[in-house]
């Protein structure tokens, strides 16, 4: 729950690192594998040993300026590399090389949109972007449960793998803006291959720095800054404690005192890390060890014409294109492998639909926009120019009822689909074309997550087919308004619940397999006349 | 090139002794009470010589990060041969103080 600020405004930035995701670190050629024996991927460059020169990774450079234009940033075209000076048991060289006064990016923006929990808009703003930094992590430290060890234990395998800070403005008003501009991020670089995004093996981390002021207030309160926080949950938390611990102590008279906090999930609560005797005093400078970055304007012309489409702009796209409301669009275009599923389903979905269709001119097409009660489109669709919003609506349709709940995360990432898009695609055109019911599309996915067969193979298998045929509908009503001649008449006499009866053999006697639409016309015709 | 952040070290702080027992933390050096009196006297002098060089006016001149007049090199992002790359850890036992399974292993160290 979102707490009550009347008096006092929340001021958000957040400082997101993000693992890259190249095959060997920022400044030598290791591995950045997750998950190898400890001390395996190291060399005498991130190991730090006197004499080794760091050589900066082309790739790297490549990535950061590509988020640099994806954020419709500045990407600079000369940057440095600083040393931040601090002594740490994870960081073998004393420093960390970082980027401060020049660095890759300067200035960008994310656009967010925020939604209710029904998935409704609420409304969409801009966050900018001060920065965005390379930079090397630092080793990983093990310490034992029991206290009574009085040693740590150092792996510097993550030592100097290459990472991505991206410090936002003080932009955010709220925690569930801090939480959606952190997914759109994610997603952001997700999508341009970027970082794996990967949250519990902290590829992707993030400081959030909290304060309030007063309504009107144009000066910032004083902050306190969380560190490290690796789940959607806890940023929500941290977020939510601090603002209501620090507006007791303000309303109480008392002061913020700027300082750095540790969240705890468990308890929900944020508390001081242990102050340091000492104000932290990195003194940077450059690293004489690397010169000026380069990064010229052909290589940043060619990365911008290369750049794929982005999820915001996918997300626009089809609710223009395809008309599919805000929570749709968002939901098809939240991953980059889904939105590509999507998009290929709905492609097939059209394309076979437009073969279909002229052998069935007369009989599908009035009907099928009808039958299209949820489309945006309503029933009066020039044939052809809103075929495909209605196709891509039941392919989304069919997407996040059937086939994201088989669907791990993990194995979206990986593309591993239960279903080919095509199948979804043909499903979708069948069920626009009235050929299959909604019931009968359940069954033919499951059918398909099972199997290897295809959506004909099943369809013909299990007689899985709507039937259109207006004579052999004709057929069944006609027995099934003989075998039932009481309740018919009662109809007749004006007892009008008695058509839901006839309709329910009707369906019934067809094994569930007459066209709904088709079939209830036709009982009224025959009670009517 | 424009930094986003401005250097604001114009005006130094005089050394005193405080300031001794601050830098000799930050380094992890320890000082004897003499070592600090010496090196304190040599830091107001290294001082002395930087105020000079400031005051050379340098209005319109970009500031040089490095005497070399080349932008940095960049490498492919390919990972050497496991064989070539990965050091064996005898060496690096070798290196450093307690390295032990695998580990290094160094004084305890948690942050609440």
């Amino acid at each position: 729950m979102e707490a009550k600020n009347l008096e006092f405004e929340v001021v958000i930035g957040l400082e997101v690192h993000a693992q890259l995701n190249t095959e060997t670190k920022l400044f030598c050629r290791c591995r950045t594998s997750f998950g190898e024996q400890a001390n395996m991927n190291v060399c005498p460059v991130c190991l730090g040993y006197p004499g080794a020169l760091p050589v900066l990774n082309e790739k790297a450079l490549v990535k950061a300026a590509l988020l640099g234009l994806a954020l419709q940033g500045k990407v600079n075209e000369q940057s440095l590399f600083e040393r931040k000076n601090y002594f740490y048991p994870d960081s073998p060289k004393a420093y960390q090389i970082s980027q401060l006064q020049y660095p890759i990016v300067s200035a960008g923006v994310l656009p967010i949109h925020l939604r209710n929990k029904n998935g409704e808009d609420l409304y969409s703003k801009e966050i900018q972007i001060e920065r965005v930094q390379l930079e090397e992590d630092a080793g990983k430290l093990m310490h034992s449960e029991r206290s009574e060890v009085k040693q740590s234990y150092v792996d510097l395998n993550r030592c100097s793998t290459p990472l991505l800070e991206i410090v936002s403005k003080p932009d955010m008003r709220s925690a569930a803006e801090a939480v959606e501009y952190f997914k759109s991020l994610r997603r952001l670089l997700i999508y341009l291959d970027i970082s794996d995004g990967n949250m519990q093996d902290g590829s992707m981390r993030c400081d959030v720095n909290v304060s309030l002021r007063a309504r009107g207030q144009k000066a910032l309160g004083t902050r306190t800054e969380t560190k490290n926080m690796n789940t959607f949950k806890g940023i929500e938390e941290a977020i939510q404690y601090e603002i209501v611990r620090q507006r007791a102590l303000l309303l109480s008279g008392e002061k913020v005192i700027q300082e750095t906090m540790l969240f705890n999930s468990n308890t929900g609560k944020t508390k001081p890390m242990r102050s340091k005797e000492e104000a932290q005093d990195y003194r940077y400078f450059p690293d004489p060890d690397l010169f000026t970055v380069f990064f010229s304007k052909e290589n940043l012309q060619s990365l911008k014409e290369a750049m794929p489409e982005l999820p915001d702009a996918k997300f626009h796209r089809y609710k223009q294109e395809f008309l599919l409301s805000s929570y749709d669009a968002a939901l098809m275009s939240s991953s980059k492998n889904l939105a590509g599923y999507f998009e290929h389903a709905s492609a097939e979905a059209l394309a076979l639909f437009k073969e279909a269709k002229p052998a069935k001119e007369s009989s599908a097409a009035g009907e099928s926009s009808a039958a299209g009660e949820s489309s945006p489109a309503g029933e009066s669709s020039p044939a052809g120019k809103l075929q495909g919003p209605l196709l891509a609506k039941r392919v989304c349709n069919l997407i996040s009822t059937e086939l994201l709940s088989l669907l791990t995360e993990v194995r979206l990432e990986q593309a591993l689909f239960p279903v080919p898009a095509e199948a979804i695609g043909s499903m979708a055109a069948m069920l626009e074309q009235g050929l299959i019911s909604s019931k009968m599309a359940k069954e033919i996915f499951k059918a398909l997550s099972e199997t290897d067969k295809t959506v004909e193979e099943i369809v013909l298998e299990r007689g899985l087919k709507l039937i259109c045929d207006e004579a052999a509908l004709e057929a069944i009503v006609d027995k099934v308004l003989a075998d039932h001649a009481k309740v018919a008449a009662d109809f007749k006499s004006g007892k009008a619940k008695a058509m839901g009866y006839l309709i329910g053999q009707a369906m019934k006697a067809s094994k569930g397999q007459a066209e709904p639409k088709l079939l209830s016309k036709i009982i009224q015709d025959k009670l009517k006349s | 090139m424009t930094p986003m952040t401005q250097n604001t070290s114009s005006k130094a702080k005089t050394p005193s002794l405080k300031m001794m027992e601050h830098l000799s933390k930050l380094s992890r050096i320890k000082l004897s009470d003499e070592e600090k009196q010496s090196f304190l006297s040599d830091l107001k002098h290294i001082l002395v010589f930087v105020e000079k060089i400031n005051e050379v006016d340098t209005e319109n001149v970009q500031p040089l990060y490095s005497p070399v007049e080349a932008f940095t090199p960049t490498q492919k992002d390919v990972a050497v041969a496991l064989n070539e790359q990965s050091m064996d850890h005898s060496k690096i036992a070798e290196n450093a103080p307690n390295f032990q399974l695998g580990y290094f292993v160094v004084p305890r160290v948690i942050e609440e």
